[in-house]
């Protein structure tokens, strides 16, 4: 049979990714009631809700614009769109140690410029205090990922006929009124599936934190995956570190897939 | 949009973009004592390769090098592998049946490493191949299977049937079809699908944290984040910012070189899916 | 309704190679005018300067006397028809034709009223809430029609609108397009390739060619009297045939005559060998060869031909053209 083909790819993913979570399912359910009593959780899962929504946010705010002037035609396009995707091929966990010292109170470039400025009178600690912390958090994953929505836009933006644009400059449509009638609709099934996306990795966001704040100060920026980590491997309660990762997953999907919805709008039959 | 505005648009994307790797550079190249100057010097006023010496000849960073290089390759070469046959056998399937299956494919691709790490880490402990790269390459080779399987059927969907179908009149057996008429075809879609599991493996942080603890063992994002001296104010930055730097440079590199083809390889499935 | 003037308008892309090189023409109000020419002609580049896609490099486009020259395309008052149709996909057909009227404010009953009218003149009434994708080429491009003739611009433009339908239906819209262009009374500018939409669509054809004006003229004068060696070997089909003057003792340096015009007569001079025949239905082309030419010539589908020729050439057939390609006086 031709479809053996398929066999070994689909022996890998069962072997290392299915067969080891539903395992792992029955441990975990027996745990869940205790998800409740968890006063940290909350805090945590409200962090991490937080974190995503104005990540994602100011990732569409600024990816979009961003793709719009890369689908630009001009000089140095080439080296200028790879430049810029450049933040989202970089390793995180190395890029959040760059970040760690750009935020360093005393000899960070992040505390030193607005003191320059006139902006600050002394040194920021942006690591030391819980929303700032949060903030710096914020900045380094808007870096980072900002990139990937701007790619899937540009992407999009290239299969948008030029006819569709011109046809409503003739009809009567300015700039503006161009981008929010004909491109931004256009672009909506694409930054659906960037949302989406999006959504589900910033919810399961590990690397940066850990890195960056390692959660604090004060739980601040601790997010699910890094108490997760925590919890498994420090506390080594495997059960209650299943629990977490299972209801964690399913309001992942969940707010990823209504949102991704939400932002496709009516869709052409 | 007039020019100067547009102009000044593009060159603060260049800057952001392009700014925390620079000042890494800056950093890395400044001798240790300039590096813990308060306030920071932003050029470096003498110039230095000592942090990068020392990372090699203090810290074992040669040899995380080398073990992310066996990983990413290792794990590159096991997805192409498997992804191929696989993604060609579903683009010249019936179209209904072929989407069924992507999804069920792509399915395993939704969730983020963290979230799988704790069933991971039992699987891979239970398999005996903590401590292994040969466990480590699995598990990325899983995690990035779906995404190959994805842009690969997409490329393969693009190339047209008629090639194959005058091949097999020509007397080719359905392997030496695969090995003389499609892969050599396919060459550039497995190159750009190559490249970024590549980058994929090689930046890949929490699995390879979790399940390698022998130091000499490890892949550099985790060895990096571990570089520390005994205080906050003896964190070795100089040293790190010249990890940093050598880690990203080959990304960077790669990156400048093969922008097209990193951007056709991550879209094809995007778009034309 | 509007006059629209075009003065030396010139347009180059990269700067070199001139696109559109010192365009004057005058389309007069009401009048349907055709720029017939080859691909790469530079016929739509004119159409996307006329309607302010493209800016002019020189010269001066004015639009019922006013210079609109520097103007962006709204302000221009034209509509277009595209190649595409370039109907909004993500519209249906009621929200795509109230696009042009949304965009001048035109709200509520008002407009209402408005696409309810331009929709029952173009049969659209009952596809008005489906989506562009739902419909076929025919279809779309009377939706195209529509959202064009909405409002009532002040000069219609259209790229090529039929060359998406397949032979059938554009004979069809061929005819449709007529009638519309005849019940608006609109100036339209019309750029096609198809020298049977040209002949029969407008009042004045303009044959462009390396983005220059060949002619203009009525159809009838194209066909009958074309002004440059381009234009008689362009209009026309089957082709006229163009042979060098010395071939046949005329001073000229190309003498044309088209296939039609030439008959057989055995007490004509020229003797020609048949060597193939072509048939068109109801004619049939004939290709001949003597030594120093060859010629084509249509004859009747049931014409018995001998394998030797004579060839009567009607000397008040032939077009005489100069060694730069212009026409003679006769």
């Amino acid at each position: 049979m031709k479809d053996r083909a398929l066999l070994p790819a689909a022996l890998l993913l069962i072997g290392i990714i299915a067969l080891p979570l539903a395992a792992a399912v029955p441990s975990g359910v027996s745990s869940l009631a205790r998800l409740g009593e968890d006063l940290n959780l909350r805090r945590i899962a409200a962090n991490t809700l937080l974190f995503s929504g104005v990540s994602v946010a100011l990732e569409l705010l600024l990816g979009v614009p961003i793709a719009l002037l890369l689908h630009r035609r001009f000089r140095l396009r080439g080296g200028v769109r790879a430049t810029a995707i450049l933040p989202w091929a970089l390793p995180s966990a190395v890029m959040a140690m760059s970040w760690r010292w750009i935020f360093s109170d005393t000899f960070g470039i992040a505390s030193d410029l607005p003191m320059r400025l006139g902006l600050a009178s002394q040194p920021i600690p942006w690591l030391g205090l819980p929303a700032t912390a949060f903030a710096s958090l914020i900045v380094a994953d808007v870096w980072k990922t900002t990139p990937f929505v701007a790619i899937l836009s540009l992407a999009a933006l290239q299969t948008i006929p030029r006819d569709l644009d011109e046809a409503m400059a003739i009809d009567g449509g300015g700039p503006a009124r161009r981008f929010f009638m004909v491109t931004l609709p256009l672009l909506r099934p694409a930054l659906a599936v960037a949302v989406t996306f999006r959504l589900i990795h910033a919810i399961g966001i590990f690397d940066l934190v850990w890195v960056l704040t390692g959660g604090g100060p004060a739980n601040a920026t601790k997010t699910l995956a890094v108490y997760v980590y925590e919890q498994y491997f420090l506390f080594g309660d495997r059960g209650y570190a299943t629990a977490i990762t299972l209801a964690t997953a399913v309001a992942m999907f969940a707010i990823s897939v209504a949102m991704g919805r939400l932002i496709r709008g009516r869709a052409p039959a | 949009m007039r020019r100067a505005p547009f102009i000044l648009l593009i060159l603060l994307i260049v800057a952001w973009s392009a700014g925390p790797f620079l000042w890494s550079v800056l950093t890395s190249l400044k001798p240790a004592h300039e590096v813990f100057r308060a306030p920071p010097s932003y050029l470096p006023r003498a110039l230095s390769i000592e942090s990068y010496t020392e990372i090699f000849e203090r810290r074992p960073f040669g040899l995380y090098l080398l073990n992310s290089l066996v990983v990413a390759a290792g794990s590159t070469l096991l997805v192409l592998l498997l992804a191929a046959p696989a993604a060609h056998r579903l683009a010249r399937m019936r179209r209904g049946r072929a989407v069924g299956l992507e999804r069920g494919f792509l399915l395993f691709a939704l969730f983020p490493p963290a979230v799988l790490l704790v069933p991971l880490f039992t699987a891979v402990r239970a398999l005996g191949l903590t401590n292994s790269h040969l466990g480590l390459i699995l598990v990325h080779a899983a995690l990035n299977l779906p995404f190959a399987i994805w842009t690969l059927t997409a490329f393969f969907r693009e190339l047209p049937v008629e090639i194959e179908e005058a091949a097999r009149i020509d007397g080719f057996t359905p392997s030496g079809l695969l090995a003389r008429v499609v892969l050599p075809l396919a060459a550039p879609a497995l190159a750009a699908t190559g490249i970024l599991v590549f980058i994929f493996s090689w930046n890949e942080f929490v699995i390879a944290l979790t399940l390698i603890q022998r130091d000499a063992l490890r892949t550099v994002p985790v060895g990096i984040s571990m570089l520390s001296g005994a205080t906050v104010y003896e964190i070795p930055w100089g040293q790190i910012s010249a990890a940093v730097v050598l880690t990203t440079l080959p990304v960077v590199a790669a990156v400048l070189a093969l922008q097209r083809w990193i951007l056709s390889g991550l879209t094809a499935g995007a778009v034309k899916g | 309704m509007a006059t629209l003037e075009l003065i030396g308008v010139a347009k180059s892309f990269d700067g070199r190679t001139p696109a559109v090189d010192g365009i004057d023409l005058r389309v007069e109000d009401g009048e349907i005018v055709t720029i017939l020419g080859p691909s790469g002609c530079g016929k739509s580049t004119l159409l996307r300067l006329i309607a302010g896609l493209e800016r002019c490099d020189r010269g001066e486009i004015r639009i019922g006397g006013r210079a609109v020259t520097t103007l962006d395309p709204k302000d221009r008052d034209v509509a277009m028809v595209f190649q595409s149709y370039a109907l909004y996909p993500h519209m249906r057909v009621r929200e795509n034709i109230s696009v042009p009227l949304r965009l001048r404010g035109v709200a509520g009953a008002e407009r209402e009223r408005q696409i309810a009218r331009v929709a029952e003149r173009f049969g659209l009434a009952r596809l008005l809430d489906r989506w562009p994708r739902e419909l076929s080429g025919g279809e779309r491009q009377r939706v195209a029609l529509a959202r064009a003739l909405v409002r009532s611009p002040s000069l219609f433009l259209l790229d090529e609108p039929l060359s998406n339908l397949d032979a059938q239906l554009r004979d069809l819209a061929r005819g449709e397009l007529r009638e519309i262009f005849r019940q608006v009374g609109t100036s339209v500018v019309y750029v096609t390739h198809d020298q049977i939409e040209a002949m029969t669509l407008s009042d004045r054809v303009a044959v462009m060619s390396a983005g220059r004006i060949e002619q203009v003229g009525s159809p009838d004068a194209i066909y009958r009297v074309p002004s440059t060696l381009f234009v008689a070997g362009f209009v026309g089909s089957p082709r006229m045939n163009l042979i060098e003057g010395a071939a046949l003792g005329d001073s000229a340096a190309w003498v044309g005559i088209r296939p039609e015009d030439l008959s057989i007569e055995e007490s004509a001079p020229l003797r020609m060998r048949a060597a193939a025949r072509e048939p068109l239905g109801s004619h049939h082309l004939v290709h001949l060869r003597c030594d120093s030419f060859d010629l084509r010539i249509l004859v009747p589908a049931q014409t018995h031909i001998e394998a030797s020729v004579a060839i009567r050439i009607p000397p008040d057939r032939i077009h005489r053209f100069d060694s730069s390609g212009r026409r003679l006086a006769d």
